[in-house]
């Protein structure tokens, strides 16, 4: 066989030769390209994975922020009706409190001026529960606020916590419900 | 009626019934709350005697809380007076009591109760009204342009009425206990 090889001509040998190496060099090419296509598109794929991440991740993170924004708004707006709510419970009780602490007749006088402007009239109903369990309440006996307030001057004690109050719709206070503290 | 009518309707007792017996029921915890309020009306009472005492208190000030003190005792009331120079015991109606009081021959009137307590525990009569005693020490101390004029100590026992009564507030029914005081006795006199 290396004997009939030899025998070719140099120039036939030669043209085979390059013909191989054409043939591997496209083979080699070919490889290239297709491994240029399947980076390209791996490279692709993992970039429009990414992007898409990206994406979703931003879209998350905008909906838990306004999510959150809302929750502090809905928060900070059940605070604030809660706080409107509680203002004349808590103007009452400070009234109270003042009345009782004054330190003479004079200025207790004067607190419950003050206070009077935020009831509807003297003669509105003031109850006070002195025991309470479930629905069985026991009040003392019924008085009325321009009463109660020089019950505080008199006594200089503040025994009760206001439980409820009734609004008119003009703000002003028609019934004071208190609790013993 | 038919049976499974019977049932539903005993059913239906059966869970209304305890709510209205629990109504009436005093409990401890109920029956405390009821002694305090009794023993605070009491101690109301002692500021409110003095108030009237004191010579610093305006006649209107004065006028406004003997009708407080008035309101806290039954009818036709009366409070034991003494004095240390005789042994006999006076009663005034506490109206004429708080406005002896009020005109007392003195610059200045010193009055504290203390040791308030009962001495007979709130007991529930066959009408249903509560009834005990608490007992006082009052303090008296009268003061002239030279001093200190008059000074005693009096142990007094009165009689306390608690009662259940309804009314309406608003529309709305509200029991409430009511608490009245009756005679207040002097069962003892002594220099301080």
């Amino acid at each position: 066989m290396k004997k009939i090889v030899n025998n070719y001509p140099k120039k036939l040998i030669k043209g085979k030769r390059e013909l191989n190496a054409r043939r591997f060099l496209n083979i080699l090419l070919a490889a290239v390209i297709t491994g240029s296509i399947l980076i390209t598109d791996t490279g692709c794929k993992t970039h429009k994975a990414a992007t898409s991440t990206n994406t979703d991740d931003a879209k998350a993170k905008a909906e838990a922020a306004a999510r959150k924004k809302a929750e502090e708004e809905a928060a900070a707006k059940a605070a604030a009706d809660a706080a409107a709510k509680r203002e004349p419970y808590n103007r009452v009780e400070k009234y109270f409190q003042q009345i009782s602490d004054a330190p003479d007749v004079n200025t207790a006088n004067q607190t419950i001026n003050s206070a009077m402007s935020s009831f509807k009239t003297g003669d509105i109903p003031v109850l006070i529960i002195i025991y309470r369990n479930g629905i069985s309440v026991d009040y003392d006996q019924p008085t009325t606020i321009s009463k109660y307030l020089n019950y505080l001057k008199d006594q200089k004690k503040n025994p009760n916590a206001v439980d409820h109050l009734e609004m008119d719709g003009n703000g002003k206070i028609t019934e004071v419900v208190l609790i013993k503290k | 009626m038919s049976r499974k009518s019977l049932i539903i309707i005993a059913l239906v007792l059966s869970g209304i019934a305890p709510v209205l017996f629990a109504q009436d029921n005093v409990t401890p915890q109920r029956k405390h709350a009821i002694d305090s309020l009794a023993l605070e009306k009491v101690r109301d009472l002692s500021k409110y005697i003095s108030i009237i005492g004191d010579k610093g208190t305006s006649f209107s000030e004065a006028s406004r809380v003997i009708k407080r003190a008035d309101e806290l005792f039954a009818t036709g009331s009366k409070m034991g007076v003494s004095t240390l120079a005789s042994p006999a015991v006076n009663y005034f109606t506490v109206d004429n009591y708080f406005k002896r009081l009020m005109a007392l021959n003195y610059i200045k009137v010193k009055i504290d109760w203390y040791s308030i307590h009962y001495i007979s525990d709130l007991e529930k009569q066959p009408d249903g009204k509560y009834v005990g005693v608490v007992t006082i020490y009052q303090r008296f101390e009268g003061y002239g342009a030279e001093g200190l004029k008059y000074t005693d100590v009096t142990k007094k026992d009165v009689t306390i009425y608690v009662e259940k009564k309804h009314t309406q507030i608003n529309g709305m029914p509200i029991d409430f206990w009511d608490v009245i005081l009756g005679d207040m006795k002097v069962t003892e006199t002594k220099k301080q």
